[in-house]
């Protein structure tokens, strides 16, 4: 819930209404009157609505153009034309869609002379910048008729004592207004009559030239104590009176200050098309309702992000910690084993080269062919056997030379040789017969073959 | 400067700083895992070096190899000499030298055993030495018409060089 100051300013006086919350509710905070308010409450979020007779009000015709530059100095041309204005404006506009055609556009045309806006005007130009809506008496009581009745054409008519402003609004649409300046000797002596008069006359200007049914008349400010008044009014007009009271809207505040204060209580409800502000105010304020928008977002971001943030530190912490227990724990089993007399690197490669001998030749002993062909040796029976070992081969050689009862046993023997001969290839030995003898006569064999295998 | 241009600056200036630092944070982090990855590689490098050496150590101890100095080595080296005068016949084929680190002499050994079981544990008691080590090149064994064995080994015995 935001906390807004919605202001009336005019040349003698200050009020202004502090509110809390926007859009459908509001409760009133305080109000206050005084010189110096303007000063005192635009620092934070305020609305501004000024008490200005001379509020120009025009109907003007332009082409159809969507620029809304171009649009601009389309209507500020025709106020120069029209009425010889030729100093820069605060302009807002709203289309009659009803007189417009597809040829040209009917505007109702506001406008306020810039020069309020300096230094010694009314709202300075600092001030202005930093409000969130700056706009007429004139408007804010079509905004607290809308209020009333949205559905109905309503004639707004209010006076704080200085001026008598009139309104005819129909829900945000503003068909006409008029301001006068309360003269002297009507304070003095008939500002009642004062009233009814100017009230009458502009009604039945209103209801009769300008051709608007009227379908309620409010009487607000000063003027919703005056009975008489109403009396009066009615009397003449054909329509009915009321006097505007607090609603739902607005809550913590009487009838009589609301009607004091009631054009703080009738900007916070009018449209944006109202805002007489400059348009780079306008995007000033948009980019500071994006920056409201943005803010949360970010700092809701920021407050996602601070646990990662966390995590990965708690997470770096851990990992540093694990790599520094590691290191202590090389650093320790390094040293030790550092220390290790056989670790010495002459003590080291002495044992190292003297395995390394010792392996070298037991891997090459020729006598472990003997444990492969034990098979062999078991039926060969030889004679001689010679084994070697030369480039990286184990060799053996064997000299057979035996004696047979009958052929038939000699011939069995070879067969069986020759098989065992074979059945050695498995074992990665090849073999080579030397020479091969067969004696018949005496049924004798002699064999040279030699085994042999890579190491 | 309102507040709300402040506040947006600076949670602008908050974000960006944080994610810069996430980003850091994320890269130190790769770093420290990738250090913590090289350690353990290490770390198990080293478990693997030390089984190695324990190894080695339990290795030297089974064969009873023991650091000698040059000089020791020979009178080693000698004294299996001896020992093989006593049970073979022995020439020798080539000298006593040094090689690199270690006395070699080449000899031949014959003997004319009774039995095979004697060819076989002689044999068998040459290739267990590691002090002297015995590398056997050839080996002839004649069984007719009387049993003989003639053998040509190299003896080598490695010793300890001192750095001076």
């Amino acid at each position: 819930m935001g906390k807004v100051a919605s202001l009336f300013i005019s040349k003698t006086f200050q009020r202004v209404v502090v509110l809390r919350g926007r859009g459908e509710k509001f409760r009133v905070e305080f109000v206050d009157k005084g010189l110096d308010l303007l000063e005192r409450y635009s620092t934070g979020s305020f609305y501004i609505s000024i008490d200005y007779p001379e509020l120009i009000s025009e109907t003007v015709e332009i082409p159809p153009v969507k620029d809304e530059d171009t649009k601009l100095v389309l209507i500020k041309k025709q106020l120069l034309d029209r009425l010889g204005i030729s100093e820069d404006m605060f302009v807002i506009y709203r289309e009659d869609e009803e007189e417009s055609t597809p040829q040209k556009r009917v505007l109702r045309v506001f406008a306020l002379p810039k020069s309020i806006s300096s230094e010694d005007g009314l709202v300075p130009e600092e001030i202005l910048r930093g409000s969130e809506f700056f706009t007429t008496c004139q408007f804010s009581l079509a905004g607290v008729s809308k209020l009333v009745s949205p559905d109905l054409t309503v004639f707004h008519v209010f006076s704080e004592g200085e001026n008598l402003t009139m309104t005819v609004s129909s829900g945000d649409d503003v068909l006409y207004t008029r301001t006068l300046p309360v003269p002297p000797y009507a304070k003095e002596v008939g500002f009642e009559d004062f009233v009814h008069e100017n009230v009458n006359m502009t009604y039945m200007f209103v209801a009769q030239r300008s051709n608007i049914p009227v379908d309620l008349l409010l009487l607000s400010g000063i003027l919703a104590d005056s009975e008489e008044l109403a009396r009066g009014l009615a009397e003449v007009i054909s329509t009915g009176i009321a006097v505007p009271i607090p609603s739902d809207i607005f809550s913590g505040i009487d009838g009589k200050t609301y009607n004091e204060f009631l054009p703080c209580f009738g900007t916070p409800l009018l449209p944006d098309s109202y805002d007489f502000s400059p348009p780079e105010v306008k995007e000033r304020r948009s980019f500071n309702s994006i920056l409201s928008r943005t803010i949360p977002v970010l700092l809701t971001l920021f407050l996602l992000f601070l646990p990662l943030l966390g995590m990965r530190l708690y997470e770096i912490y851990s990992t540093s910690r694990s790599v520094s227990e590691l290191v202590q724990l090389l650093r320790v089993q390094t040293s030790g084993i550092l220390k290790d007399p056989l670790l010495k690197r002459e003590v080291f490669n002495y044992y190292l080269n003297y395995i390394h001998a010792l392996d070298s030749a037991r891997a090459g002993n020729p006598l472990n062919t003997l444990k492969d062909v034990e098979p062999l040796l078991r039926i060969a029976n030889a004679k001689t056997y010679v084994l070697g070992k030369e480039n990286r081969t184990l060799t053996l050689y064997m000299e057979i030379e035996r004696s047979f009862p009958r052929l038939i046993d000699m011939t069995l023997y070879r067969e069986k040789l020759f098989k065992v001969l074979e059945g050695l290839s498995s074992k990665g030995y090849t073999y080579k017969i030397n020479s091969e003898v067969k004696d018949l006569k005496d049924n004798r064999l002699s064999i040279k073959l030699s085994v042999e295998r890579k190491i | 400067m309102s507040a709300r241009y402040v506040l947006y600056i600076v949670l602008l200036v908050a974000m960006s700083t944080s994610l810069f630092l996430y980003g850091a944070l994320e890269e130190t982090k790769t770093s420290l895992e990738r250090r913590e990855r090289e350690l353990m590689r290490l770390k198990a490098e080293l478990s693997r070096r030390k089984a190695q050496i324990e190894e080695l150590r339990s290795r030297i101890r089974r064969e009873g190899i023991k650091p000698l100095s040059e000089r020791e080595a020979l009178e080693v080296l000698f004294n299996f000499l001896d020992k093989l005068k006593g049970n073979y016949r022995m020439s020798v084929m080539r000298d006593v030298r040094k090689e690199g680190s270690a006395w070699v002499v080449d000899l031949k050994l014959s003997f004319e055993p009774k039995s095979g079981r004697e060819i076989a544990s002689r044999l068998k008691e040459l290739t267990t030495y590691s002090s002297p080590i015995v590398e056997i090149k050839g080996v002839m064994i004649v069984t007719q018409p009387e049993p003989a064995v003639e053998m040509e080994v190299s003896l080598k015995q490695p010793f300890l060089e001192v750095e001076r």
